[in-house]
Parts: structure tokens; sequence; C-alpha cells
């Protein structure tokens, strides 16, 4: 485990079993943990099944990060839900999108959801660029 | 949201480079200087996307504008994407806070008239790109023209009616499947360029 602060451990300590909540909220019941951990590998995002069960139960050591908020949300079509609103603000992050924007968000993955898995997966990894303001690295170029 | 200034002026810039834009020269070579050109305007390319199905992706949003073409492409399979891309900017509409508009490789179905008016102008318009035939196309797509007006001396007059013209080519380019294709016609383009080379002696000395 990487190097932490004690006030971090315990900041987390207190705020992970209702982020848990809000991933379980994000997640519903219409997609499998293994499938929301297959797509979240696919973005890049190196979270395993066991992993997205233990955050969801409150039992994720390390502090979530805003990338991986958001890429939760964006694997679930939930960008715009009140579940990644509160995670959010628990975690003391913020995007700069209204919420009729991330309603927007959500709209443009569900049109597209009709596409293959491999494009849709091209799609999404460009709108969580998009979404978190970075420059986009070419797949060969990202770090292992 | 997306800033609509920065796209009309995307569009702007776009519409004055193709003009000049030369036509000669190899499916790569065509496909080269349309990327650059795209860069040119701040559209980030990479043509290196692993796309399956889809040919391309063009997303755009406050924090730019981007378009994904698929690695497994070939050279005039690559032009015509990217004349699809340069097409989609010109006249597709795109909406804040982000769009994405994807090109398929075949006609598509889509639920709203409206997307499917776009998917055929942007068709038809960009066959007439990579074909290197931009006179198949409305000049108001790509060039200013003459504005319909009240008009009162006979060289006004004419300009005007150039103007009711492209007005009208332009408003049936946009939505009627057998004018676009009636427009694509070689004898069909040429004449229409004499026409416009009658009523507007600027059109004859820009050279078009």
């Amino acid at each position: 485990m990487p190097e932490r602060d004690e006030v971090q451990i315990a900041r987390w300590d207190a705020i992970r079993s209702r982020i848990g909540s809000g991933l379980r909220g994000m997640r519903g019941g219409n997609r499998s943990q293994a499938q929301l951990a297959w797509e979240l590998d696919e973005l890049g995002f190196h979270i395993s099944q066991s992993m997205v069960s233990r955050y969801e139960q409150g039992q994720g050591e390390v502090p979530l990060t805003l990338e991986r908020m958001v890429g939760w949300a964006l694997c679930c079509d939930a960008l715009s839900s009140e579940h990644l609103r509160e995670i959010l603000e628990l975690g003391g992050y913020s995007l700069p999108w209204t919420r009729g924007d991330m309603a927007q968000f959500d709209d443009l993955l569900r049109k597209y959801r009709a596409l293959s898995r491999p494009d849709q997966m091209v799609v999404r990894r460009w709108l969580l660029w998009h979404l978190l303001g970075l420059q986009p690295i070419p797949a060969q170029e990202v770090p292992v | 949201m997306i800033d609509a200034t920065v796209l009309d002026d995307t569009r702007r810039q776009i519409r004055d480079r193709l003009r000049a834009l030369p036509l000669d020269g190899d499916a790569a070579l065509r496909t080269y200087r349309l990327r650059a050109m795209l860069q040119e305007m701040n559209v980030y390319c990479d043509d290196t996307a692993a796309l399956q199905d889809v040919d391309a992706v063009l997303l755009t949003s406050a924090r730019g504008t981007e378009a994904l073409i698929a690695a497994r492409l070939d050279d005039d399979g690559r032009l015509r994407t990217y004349a699809r891309i340069v097409a989609r900017l010109l006249v597709g509409e795109m909406h804040g806070p982000i769009d994405a508009k994807i090109e398929y490789p075949a006609k598509h179905a889509t639920a709203s008239r409206q997307e499917r008016e776009e998917d055929a102008v942007v068709a038809f318009l960009a066959g007439a790109l990579a074909d290197g035939r931009l006179d198949a196309a409305p000049r108001p797509l790509f060039e200013d023209v003459p504005k319909l007006t009240l008009a009162f001396t006979p060289r006004t007059a004419a300009r005007s009616t150039l103007g009711g013209f492209h007005l009208w080519s332009d408003f049936w380019y946009k939505r009627s499947n057998m004018y676009r294709r009636w427009r694509s016609r070689r004898d069909v383009s040429h004449a229409i360029t004499r026409i416009c080379g009658a009523l507007d002696s600027r059109h004859l000395v820009a050279g078009h």
C-alpha cells in the first residue's frame, strides 16, 4: 500500500462506507460487478472484480480517486445520478459540469449503446478524457 | 457548453481553406492535406483508433474537438472518412456541452429525421470532396455567396437573383435525395457554374 498520512487514512475510514453505498447505487441491479470491472479495465483503470466488491462494501483501503469515481459512473451511465454527486462531495472533488451537462453525457452514452463493445469503449475512453479535461494518451503510450 | 463562436470560427476557416486545397495527388497525399487542415483548425486527429465497426468518431466539447479515425482503413477509406469529418464539421449540428458524431461505413438507420438528413448531406458533400469535385455541391456550403436582397440596379439584381438560386439550391440539397443526386451530376454542375458566371462577374474572376 502506498504511504499515506494518518489524517488521510482517518478521513477515508470515515467516509468509505458512504462512498461504497454510492458506488452500489450507481451500478444498480442490472450490471454485474464482473462486467463493471471489465469495463473499468478497458478504460484503463486497474480495478479487479474483487476490488469492485470491496469498494462497494466500504472495505476499499486506498481512497478512491476522482478519476476512478468518474470512470465508475461513466461505465454505469450514472454521470447525472445523485449518487455520483454525493460521493464527489464526500471526496471533496468537483467537476466543471452542471447536472444538465452530466445528463447530456448520459444521453450520449445511451445513444451510442448500440455500437459494438470495442467501439463503445473507444468512445467512452475519449469521453472520460473530455470529462476530466485531460489530454488523451494514445493507447500504445498508456503506462502499465 | 461548446462555444458556438469557436465552432463557427472553425467552420469558417475550413470553408476558406477548402477552396484553396489542391486536388491532385493520390489518396494518401490528399488525406494528408485534409488531416493537416483539420489539425490547423485545432481538430486533434488520431487515425490509430481501435474502432471495429465504425469508421470514425467526431467528439467535441468545451475541451476541444477530436476526430478518431479507424486504424483498419486503407488509403481510400481514410480519405473518404476524413472527407466525412470535414463535411460533418461544415454542415453538422453539434450540441453542447458535449456531442459525438459517428461515421458509419454504410448507410445507417437513425431515429430522427434531422439526423437522417444531416447524414445524407454529409455523405454527398464528403463524396464531392473526396472526388475533388466541390462544384458538385451547392456553393453556400463552402463559400460566401451573393445574398437575395432588394436590388435596384441590373448588376445587383443579377447577384440578388443568383442569391435566390443559391438559397433554393441549399434548401433542397439539405432536404431532397433526388436533388442531391441531380446536383451531383457533372452536366448539372457545369451548367450551374455557367449560370453563376453569367449572373456574377466576380464568380468568373475567382476562377470557378
